[in-house]
């Protein structure tokens, strides 16, 4: 049976080095496998009509249609938005760790530069911001589909290295973009858990529709190491020598706890949070958007 | 606890223990480096699991430490103390070894024998204390050394010294020829065992334990408990499961005395079964060899043996049936044509004990048997009818003389002296025939008219001291009964002289004819002492005495209470009579012949003339190889300062020895004795296990079968714990634990396909 999501899997995205080009790949690829377009809202431009149902908004009801057939469509138009999109994207030293085809930065960076397409393509405005304990680059929020470049190459160059401080970013964020509009950070979270919930809280408090996308690594979510290991921390110079089995328990519960703390903390501030393996397909991150966006329209 | 293989231990055990301690170091070296971005819950469940994941890390390690210690030790063989070994351990150990060495050790059975059985359990016993690491000494005691007290070859020699590695106590079991038992042995042994008392002693006491060494159980017990009581254990240890079937030769034997050369002599073999089950057609081998008179100028020939002559086969004879337990008798005649020396064997086929199938006789047989006839009064029928009596035994050569020869010519050649119708002795003539009778010459009185009673129980009887047997009172007639058809004489059938005279007469028949008229009576009153050796060999019907026996010295003497001629009776008349004296100079001769014959073990004494002969006399012994030549210098006789004694100790193997004696003149003459084993030991029954401990009970006593000792001396120390079932459990255990643990500190996959567990591992999901 012919699988549409067979090309948006890690590997075969692996294959792809240009990140416009892998954007473009998952895009289509994703869009391709959907029978209508995602894009459905109030707009101008109509767009089709469908046979009512009920649950249906009256208001959406052709009764021209209506009076000339006796039957109830609905109508339908093309979204007509004005998103304004920033994509916060982690590329600190944490993320350099990947144990498949792609690593957590290569990963973020590839759902980050297919949001980035697909929002582009709805005329949407995208910028960039990749930090570490720092903002590294910015790409301000464009609409222009020839800005998908210039936040892959922000993205490309931007290798991972020191600590992540997501509180001092998020709040960085929130000053450098006052206006509402959409947050989407893409991490591995591995950082104060505290200040992170701070930061986006201070992100909802100015009205942004915050999403979080937590991207984890195999290894990271299911500890499968066996035999004599020295573990060296990639942000911190702690080390530790151990049968990485008899701790597997623990650490396993430790982070539990911490991604249900996350977790909890992202509901509590009604952030749509997304823990996503990178070794699952990549079209995770863009159902998820795209899950997001028809709720909010619903919360709006 | 001691080991098989003790060297295993000292030498692998601490390495291959280490080995998970320097596999654990080795794995430390060989971590494998990642690179991890969440430290931070790693770090917190190190923290969280610290001591618990060292403690179970420990706990892994000793265990499998514990389960290579355990396969070391299960290779290496670990003996767990049994009975046995206790007696091994604890401190100081002396383990006294009394060996039964005595003929019936020689019972052999398939292809091994008691003795074999013996040198097994020593030579076990000694191998395992060698082993021990406590001090062991050993002390290995053979009966006959311990019972000849001789002192023992090893005689608390530690188990380890290079004189028992070098020498192993087992070669010195070896069997003898004696019958000894172990009551002689356990006392010697408790006169000549050192206690101390920082020194446990544990006794062996390794025998057959024949029934017939332990017929006194009491003594025995109570040489037991001499150790006992003292603080040492004692082992019985039994070589021989049950008794074997055995025939053995036990007499051999002339039956009518020896005579002169050229006579048939006729002889005796008796054979006794000493199994359970009666035998049938037991045949027994006789051969005969003829030497040359006892006489070398040479002093021996090439062979040792003097002049000798070739074997000869005799017919073998047949015993139909012999009982068990029982003996049987076979007659044989044998025809020695010179004088000399003349050995004869009896042979049995092959059985349990080999040593008791064969039997040997000395026949010394002298050119001819000089008899002195000492007439009372010359020219008398007396000594006429006597000596036409006497002369008809072939070899006998009478000679009648008066009584004054008693005192002009030495008497020694003599064999036996009769006196016929003395009517006294002067005192030089007394005081020649009383050393004659006391030097074991045979002296007979025959009474007549001329006896005086006052002479005779004045110089001869002399109040019971003297050589005549009872003291006379006067003539007297025997009554005549014609209604009465008791004979006029009865004779004591058991007695030598009527046994063979009287030999199946069982009728009276040829008693009847032999008439008495009269006789010397005596008192009425008399009665041969019982504590006394004087014996009535024969009565007249109203119960007097007639023929009466009287040891006097070593010699022997008869009176004859009536006349040699028939004047008082009709016995010169008459066959019988003739026989009689003829058997009675028999009996007196046979019981000057010389010892020729004694059993293993006893001395063998030569008397001899002190004027004629060297007081050097050489022994010749028959050894295992060739024979053995022992000078003994002689002593005079206490009794007889005339006479010389040699005596030859040590006869340890039966067979043929020799004395030989130096004549005054230069030339040699040999004697042969013949050395039979003793007949007591061809009697195998023995004690059971359970007759043994009824004989012990309620004394510190176990007893053992040799069976226990056999194999390998390493095989028998103790209970191998390596190969017992119950180790392979405890490894076992140890092994699972090991597993349990190893799983418990994460050192083992988890049993789901994949690395994660199912559950365990954290989904991904999304959360508004």
């Amino acid at each position: 049976m012919h699988d549409s999501k067979q090309f948006l899997h890690p590997e075969a995205i692996a294959r792809i080095s240009r990140l416009e080009l892998r954007a473009r790949h998952i895009v289509e690829g994703f869009l391709s496998g959907m029978h209508r377009s995602p894009y459905f809202g109030q707009s101008i431009e109509f767009r089709q009509h469908r046979q009512y149902a009920p649950g249906d908004d009256l208001r959406h009801i052709d009764w021209k249609v209506w009076a000339k057939q006796d039957r109830y469509y609905v109508k339908q138009f093309e979204e007509d938005t004005n998103l304004r999109c920033n994509l916060l994207v982690d590329v600190s030293e944490s993320m350099q760790y990947g144990s498949g085809p792609l690593s957590k930065y290569q990963y973020a960076a590839t759902v980050a530069v297919s949001l980035a397409y697909m929002l582009l393509r709805q005329q949407d405005a995208v910028g960039c911001l990749a930090f570490d304990e720092a903002v590294r680059t910015t790409v301000p929020a464009r609409s222009q589909r020839t800005h998908l470049t210039a936040i892959a190459e922000s993205l490309a160059i931007s290798k991972p290295r020191e600590k992540t401080d997501l509180h001092r970013v998020l709040r960085g964020a929130a000053e450098a973009f006052p206006r509402r509009g959409m947050m989407v950070l893409i991490s591995d979270l591995l950082t104060d858990q505290k200040k992170l919930l701070k930061g986006l809280r201070m992100l909802r408090q100015q009205g942004h529709d915050v999403m979080v996308f937590h991207i984890m690594d195999d290894d990271e979510l299911d500890f499968p190491f066996n035999g004599p290991m020295r573990f060296e921390g990639l942000e911190s110079s702690a080390t530790l020598n151990c049968n990485p089995r008899a701790l597997r328990a623990g650490y396993l519960a430790a982070l539990g706890r911490f991604l249900e703390e996350v977790r909890r903390g992202c509901a509590k501030h009604t952030v749509d949070y997304h823990l996503i393996r990178t070794s699952e397909p990549l079209d995770a991150a863009l159902a998820a958007y795209l899950t997001n966006r028809l709720g909010m329209h619903h919360r709006n | 606890m001691s080991f098989l293989h003790p060297a295993l231990i000292a030498t692998w055990l601490l390495p291959l223990v280490a080995l998970p301690v320097l596999i654990h170091l080795i794995n430390l070296m060989r971590h494998r480096r990642v690179r991890w971005a969440a430290m931070d819950f790693l770090l917190e469940s190190q923290k969280r699991n610290r001591n618990w994941i060292r403690l179970k890390q420990i706990l892994l390690l000793l265990a499998r430490m514990a389960a290579v210690a355990a396969i070391v030790l299960m290779l290496a063989g670990p003996l767990l103390s049994d009975r046995w070994s206790r007696l091994f351990s604890g401190g100081s150990i002396h383990h006294v070894l009394l060996v039964d060495d005595s003929l019936s050790m020689t019972d052999q059975w398939e292809n091994t024998s008691a003795i074999d059985a013996a040198r097994g359990v020593v030579e076990h016993l000694a191998g395992r204390a060698a082993r021990q690491s406590s001090p062991q000494n050993v002390t290995v005691w053979l009966f006959s050394d311990a019972a000849a007290g001789r002192a023992p070859e090893i005689l608390h020699v530690p188990a380890r010294s290079e004189l028992l590695r070098s020498r192993s106590p087992a070669a010195l079991v070896k069997a003898s020829q004696l019958a000894v038992g172990p009551l002689e042995a356990l006392e010697a042994a408790d006169k000549k065992i050192t206690r101390r008392a920082d020194e446990k002693i544990v006794l062996y006491l390794v025998s057959d334990f024949r029934t017939q060494q332990w017929r006194d159980p009491a003594a025995l017990r109570e040489a037991l408990a001499h150790w006992t009581d003292a603080g040492a254990k004692v082992e019985l240890v039994r070589c021989v499961d049950r008794g074997h079937p055995n025939l053995a030769v036990t007499a051999l034997a002339p039956e009518t005395g020896i005579q002169a050369a050229g006579s048939a002599i006729r002889m005796g073999v008796e054979v006794t079964n000493f199994g359970p089950q009666a035998v049938r057609n037991v045949q027994v081998a006789l051969e005969n060899q003829t030497n040359l008179p006892g006489t070398s100028d040479t002093g021996g020939s090439a062979a040792g043996r003097g002049a000798v002559a070739e074997r000869q086969a005799l017919p073998a004879v047949t015993i139909d049936r012999i009982e068990p337990g029982k003996s049987a008798r076979h007659g044989f005649s044998v025809m020695f044509p010179t004088a000399g020396d003349h050995e004869v064997h009896a042979r049995l086929g092959a059985d349990a004990v080999a040593a008791d199938n064969e039997r040997s006789y000395i026949a010394r047989l002298p050119v001819d048997v000089p008899v002195l006839i000492v007439d009372g009064q010359p020219g008398s029928d007396d000594a006429r009818m006597l000596n036409a009596a006497l002369r008809r035994k072939l070899g006998t050569r009478p000679q009648v003389e008066r009584t004054k020869y008693l005192k002009d010519q030495p008497l020694d050649k003599f064999s036996a002296i009769y006196l016929v119708n003395i009517a006294r002795l002067d005192a030089n003539e007394l005081t020649a025939l009383d050393a004659f009778a006391a030097g074991g010459g045979g002296v007979v009185f025959f009474t007549g008219d001329a006896t005086r009673p006052e002479f005779v129980n004045e110089s001869l009887y002399r109040g019971g001291k003297g050589m005549f047997p009872l003291p006379l009172v006067s003539q007297a007639s025997l009554i005549v009964d014609r209604l009465d058809k008791v004979p006029d004489v009865d004779v004591d059938r058991t007695h030598p002289i009527c046994e063979r005279t009287f030999a199946g007469q069982h009728t009276g028949h040829e008693l009847a004819g032999m008439l008495v008229d009269r006789y010397f009576a005596v008192d009425k009153q008399w009665r041969p002492d019982p504590a006394s050796n004087t014996r009535v060999v024969a009565w007249l019907r109203n119960k007097a005495p007639l023929i009466v026996e009287h040891s006097f010295g070593r010699g022997t003497c008869l009176a004859v209470l009536t006349t040699a001629a028939p004047r008082w009776n009709n016995w010169a008349t008459r066959p019988t009579g003739v026989l009689m004296w003829l058997e009675t100079q028999v009996y007196l001769v046979a019981r000057q012949a010389p010892r020729t014959c004694i059993e293993v073990g006893q001395p063998l004494t030569v008397e001899f003339d002190k004027s004629q002969y060297s007081p050097e006399v050489q022994f010749v012994r028959p050894t295992a190889k060739a024979p053995l030549r022992e000078t003994v210098q002689a002593t005079p006789l206490a009794a007889q300062p005339d006479r010389l004694s040699a005596t030859l100790t040590a006869t340890p193997l039966a067979g043929i020895y020799e004395a030989r004696l130096k004549r005054t003149d230069g030339t040699m003459e040999v004697l042969r004795y013949a050395v039979n084993v003793p007949t007591s030991e061809g009697n195998l029954r023995t004690l059971s296990a359970e007759e043994l401990r009824t004989i012990t009970a309620g004394s510190p006593i176990t007893v053992h079968e040799a069976s226990e000792f056999s194999g390998d001396v390493t095989q028998q120390a103790g209970v191998n714990l390596g190969s017992h079932w119950g180790f392979f459990v405890i490894l076992l255990g140890l092994l699972m634990v090991e597993q349990v643990l190893a799983y418990s500190a994460s050192y083992h996959l988890p049993v789901s396909k994949g690395h994660v567990a199912k559950g365990q591992a954290v989904q991904t999901r999304g959360a508004r």
